[in-house]
C-alpha cells in the first residue's frame, strides 16, 4: 500500500556515494587529541577515500552490577558507555546518551569522556532507557523512554525541567524514543508502543498526533514510529520502522513522501532506526540489520549508503556493529552505534537538523 | 512480482516441511495473536523476521551474522534489532548481562536453544520441551538432566532444595539498579507463569539465563563482603 516501486538504482550508487563522502572522513583519533582531517580527494577523482580511525570512543559492555552487594559509588563510573543510543550537539560540545548506564556523556575533542552527567550531578537526572536526545536553545531534550518524560538538560548536567506530556490515553504508556523540536519550541515524540507520533506544545500538552490508534500503514498509519527529525523547512520525517519506510510530512501534518521498502539489499529498509537530514535536504537513514546509513535523495530517491570499512569494496566488513541515533550539524554527520560507539564523517554540504 | 511469487513458494514449501516436523517447531500460526504478530497492511507479519527481497542469510533472514561483537552475532543479531529499547523495550538490556552460553549461527544452539519466537502460546516463547516432568525444570533440564549433560549438578537439586521460593522478585527495568534476585514462574508444562504452588522453573532460583551478578548465570554472587563481614548472598537469597 502506497509503496514506491522499487527505483533501478545500481548504476547511480557508485557516482552518488563517492559524492556524498566529498570531504573523505573526518575523524577524532583515540589518544592523538586535537581533530585530524583526512586528505580531501576532489569529487570525482578516482581513488579511494581515506580511512582512518573512526571510533570516537569505546562503547564496550560495561558490566554494572545490579545488586545492592556492591557500593553505590562504584557503579557506572567506568569511561565507557553502555549500549548508547543518541548524541547531541551543543555549540560545539558533543554529548553521548549512554542509555544502559542511564546517564549522559560529554567527549573531549579527543572523544574520551569529559563529563558524566548522572543522578550525582543532579538526582533528577533519572534516565531509564532513554534512546534519544536532541539540541535545543543551548540546552539537551532527552527522550526518557522508560520513564515516558522529557527530560530538559543544561549542559553542566543540572536538570533544567522534567516534561510529563499530557496526551490522548492510549492503550499502552507513552513511551518516547524518538524526538524533535521545532524553531517555535513545539515538541514531537514517536510513541512506538501505540504507533503514533505526538505533537506537544512547550508544556507537553498534546496538540495533534499522527496515527490511526493501531499498527496501520498508508500515509498516516504508523507501525512502531522511532527515529524523528525536521528538516530547514520544518518538515517532520518519521521512521517508520515495522513498516519499512520513512514518511515526510509537511509542518501542519500532510504527508508528503514516503521513501524506501523492505529487503535487505541496499535501497531497502531491514531494520530502519533514525534518520537526519542535511542542508541539502538529502535524508541519511541508519539501518540495524543492514549495518548502514543509507542516502536519500531529496525526492526520496535511493542515492547510496554508508557503512563498509573500504567505502569503495561494498563487499568489504561492515564499519558499524548497530547503527543508530544520527544528529547533522554542519557538515558532519554523527552516527551512534550501540555497539562500536560514535563515528563521525564529513557530508559535502551545510546545513541542520536536531 | 516474480521474487513475491518465489518467496511464497519457497515459504510454502517451507511451511510444508516445518509442518511436517511439527513437534520440533510451534505452529507457524502460533505467531499470530502473539507479541510477534506485528504485521500491518501491507507488511505481512512474517516480514518482521523472514524478508523475501533479494534475502541473503538462512531463513530468509535480514541480517548479517559477520560481527566482530559476541553479543551480536546470530540469532542475536535479529533479536536484538527489535528488543534494543527503541521497537520493544523489553529485553533491552539483555547483551549486557552474562547470558546462557550459546553458539551464536549454530540451529538449535542459539537463542533458539530456549526460545522459538514462533511459539507463540508458550511464556516468553520459550521451547516447549514435550513429554518428560522434571519437576518444573523442563526447559532446563531437556538439557541439563544428569543423563543428558555437558553441565549438570551431581545430586539432585531439587530434590534437595524442596521448598525453593517462588515469591522472589524480579525487575529488569528497575532503575537504577535492575533487580535480578528472583524466581521466574513456569506452570508444569513450562509454558506459562503461575504465580504459586510447585509450579515455576525452580532452576531459575538460582540460575538466571538473562542478567544476574553472580559468576556465570548465578542469580547472585556466591559470596561478597560487607562491613568487613562474610556473606553467600546465593545461599543467602533463601537462607537468611
Ligand atoms: C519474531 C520473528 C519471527 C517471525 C515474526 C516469524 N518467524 Fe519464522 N522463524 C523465526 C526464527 C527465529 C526461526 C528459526 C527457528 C529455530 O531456529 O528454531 C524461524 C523459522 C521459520 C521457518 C523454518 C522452520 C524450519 O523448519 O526450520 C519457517 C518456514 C518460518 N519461520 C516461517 C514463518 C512464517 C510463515 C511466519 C509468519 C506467520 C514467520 N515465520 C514469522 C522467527 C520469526
Ligand atoms: C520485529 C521485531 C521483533 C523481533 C525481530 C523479535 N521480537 Fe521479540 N518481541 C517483539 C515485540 C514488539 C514484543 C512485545 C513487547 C511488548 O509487549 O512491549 C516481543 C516480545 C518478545 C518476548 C516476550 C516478552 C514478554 O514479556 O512476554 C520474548 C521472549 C521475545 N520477544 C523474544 C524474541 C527473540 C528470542 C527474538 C529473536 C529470535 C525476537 N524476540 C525477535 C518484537 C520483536
Ligand atoms: C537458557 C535458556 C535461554 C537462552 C539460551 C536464552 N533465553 Fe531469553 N529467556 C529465557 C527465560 C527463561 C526467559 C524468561 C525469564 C527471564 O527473563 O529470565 C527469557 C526472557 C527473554 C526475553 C524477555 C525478557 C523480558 O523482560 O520479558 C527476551 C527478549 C529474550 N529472552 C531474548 C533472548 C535472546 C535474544 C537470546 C539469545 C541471545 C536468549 N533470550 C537466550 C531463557 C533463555
Ligand atoms: C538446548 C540445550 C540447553 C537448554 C534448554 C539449557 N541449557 Fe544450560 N547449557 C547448555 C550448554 C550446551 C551449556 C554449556 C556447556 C559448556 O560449558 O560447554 C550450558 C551451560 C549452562 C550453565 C553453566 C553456565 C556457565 O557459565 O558455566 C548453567 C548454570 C546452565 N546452563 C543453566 C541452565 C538453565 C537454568 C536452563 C533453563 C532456564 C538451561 N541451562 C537451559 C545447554 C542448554
Ligand atoms: C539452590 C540454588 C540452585 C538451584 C535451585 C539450581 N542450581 Fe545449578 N548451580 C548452583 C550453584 C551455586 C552452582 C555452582 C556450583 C559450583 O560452583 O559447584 C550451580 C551450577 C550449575 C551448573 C554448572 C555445573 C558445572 O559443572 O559447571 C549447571 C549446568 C546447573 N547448575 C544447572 C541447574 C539446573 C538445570 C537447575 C534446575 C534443575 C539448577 N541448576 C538449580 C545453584 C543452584
Amino acid at each position: 500500500m502506497g509503496w514506491k516501486q522499487r527505483a533501478k538504482r545500481a548504476p547511480l550508487v557508485v557516482a552518488v556515494l563517492a559524492l556524498l563522502i566529498i570531504g573523505g572522513w573526518v575523524v577524532w583519533q583515540l589518544g592523538q587529541g586535537g581533530e585530524q582531517e583526512a586528505p580531501i580527494p576532489s569529487p570525482g577523482e578516482e581513488r579511494p577515500l581515506e580511512q582512518v580511525t573512526t571510533r570516537v570512543f569505546s562503547a564496550d559492555l560495561a558490566w554494572s552490577s545490579p545488586l545492592a552487594w556492591k557500593d553505590a559509588e562504584d557503579q557506572a563510573t567506568a569511561e565507557s558507555a553502555s549500549l548508547p543510543a543518541d548524541v547531541a550537539v551543543v555549540g560545539g560540545r558533543v554529548f553521548v546518551l549512554d542509555t544502559s548506564n542511564g546517564r549522559i556523556l560529554e567527549l573531549a575533542p579527543d572523544g574520551s569522556v569529559a563529563r558524566i552527567l548522572d543522578s550525582r550531578v543532579d538526582e533528577r537526572m533519572a534516565l531509564k532507557g532513554a534512546m534519544a536526545m536532541t539540541a535545543y536553545t543551548g540546552k539537551l531534550y532527552v527522550a526518557n523512554s522508560g520513564a515516558g518524560t522529557v527530560v530538559v538538560v543544561d549542559p553542566s548536567g543540572r536538570v533544567d525541567q522534567v516534561i510529563t506530556p499530557q496526551v490522548e490515553a492510549a492503550e499502552r504508556a507513552v513511551r518516547p524514543v524518538g524526538i524533535a523540536i521545532t524553531a517555535s519550541g513545539q515538541f514531537f515524540l514517536s510513541d512506538p508502543d501505540n504507533n503514533r507520533v505526538l505533537k506537544l506544545d512547550g508544556n507537553g500538552q498534546q496538540i495533534a498526533s499522527i496515527g490511526t490508534g493501531k499498527r496501520d500503514s498508508g500515509e498516516y498509519g504508523l507501525n512502531a514510529p522511532g527515529g524523528l527529525t525536521l528538516d530547514s523547512q520544518g518538515n517532520l520525517y518519521v521512521v517508520d520502522m515495522l513498516n519499512y519506510a520513512v514518511k515526510k510530512y509537511s509542518p501542519d501534518g500532510q504527508f508528503l513522501l514516503s521513501m524506501g521498502e523492505a529487503g535487505d539489499t541496499e535501497g531497502t529498509f531491514s531494520r530502519p532506526k533514525a534518520v537526519a537530514v542535511d542542508g541539502q535536504g538529502n535524508i541519511y537513514v541508519s539501518d540495524g540489520l543492514l549495518v548502514a546509513v543509507e542516502v536519500f535523495n531529496p525526492d526520496g530517491t535511493y542515492a547510496g549508503f554508508i557503512g563498509r570499512q573500504d567505502p569503495a569494496d561494498k563487499e568489504s566488513p561492515p564499519l558499524f556493529q548497530a547503527p543508530h541515533g544520527l544528529k547533522i550539524v554542519g557538515d558532519k554527520l554523527y552516527v551512534i552505534d550501540r555497539f562500536a560507539g560514535l563515528f563521525q564523517f564529513q557530508v559535502g554540504s551545510a546545513g541542520s537538523s536536531s | 512480482m516474480a521474487r513475491r511469487i518465489v518467496w511464497v513458494a519457497s515459504l510454502a514449501a517451507a511451511l510444508a516441511l516445518a509442518l511436517s516436523m511439527s513437534v520440533a517447531y510451534g505452529g507457524i500460526s502460533d505467531i499470530f495473536g502473539s507479541d510477534h504478530d506485528l504485521g500491518s497492511p501491507g507488511n505481512p507479519t512474517c516480514n518482521q523476521c523472514h524478508i523475501p527481497h533479494n534475502a541473503q542469510g538462512d531463513y530468509l533472514w535480514a541480517r548479517d551474522e559477520s560481527s566482530t561483537y559476541p553479543e551480536l552475532t546470530g540469532l542475536m543479531r535479529l533479536c536484538f534489532s527489535c528488543h534494543d529499547g527503541f521497537v520493544t523495550s523489553i529485553g533491552a538490556w539483555i547483551p549486557v548481562y552474562a547470558n546462557h552460553p550459546v553458539e551464536p549461527g549454530t540451529e538449535g544452539e542459539d537463542c533458539d536453544r530456549c526460545h522459538d519466537p514462533h511459539e507463540g502460546d508458550a511464556w516468553k516463547f520459550t521451547r516447549t520441551i514435550p513429554g518428560v516432568q522434571w519437576r518444573n525444570a523442563n526447559l532446563c533440564n531437556g538439557c541439563h538432566a544428569d543423563d543428558i549433560g555437558p553441565v549438570y549438578h551431581s545430586y539432585d537439586v531439587l530434590a534437595t532444595s524442596p521448598n525453593l521460593p517462588e515469591d522472589r522478585t524480579w525487575d529488569p527495568y528497575a532503575y537504577p539498579e535492575r533487580d535480578f534476585s528472583g524466581t521466574r514462574l513456569f506452570n508444569e508444562a513450562g509454558t506459562q507463569v503461575v504465580h504459586s504452588g510447585d509450579a515455576y522453573i525452580k532452576c531459575a532460583t538460582c540460575h538466571v539465563p538473562h542478567g544476574g551478578s553472580g559468576g556465570g548465570m548465578n542469580s547472585m554472587a556466591d559470596y561478597a563482603e560487607v562491613d568487613g563481614e562474610y556473606h553467600e548472598p546465593i545461599c543467602e537469597n533463601c537462607h537468611q
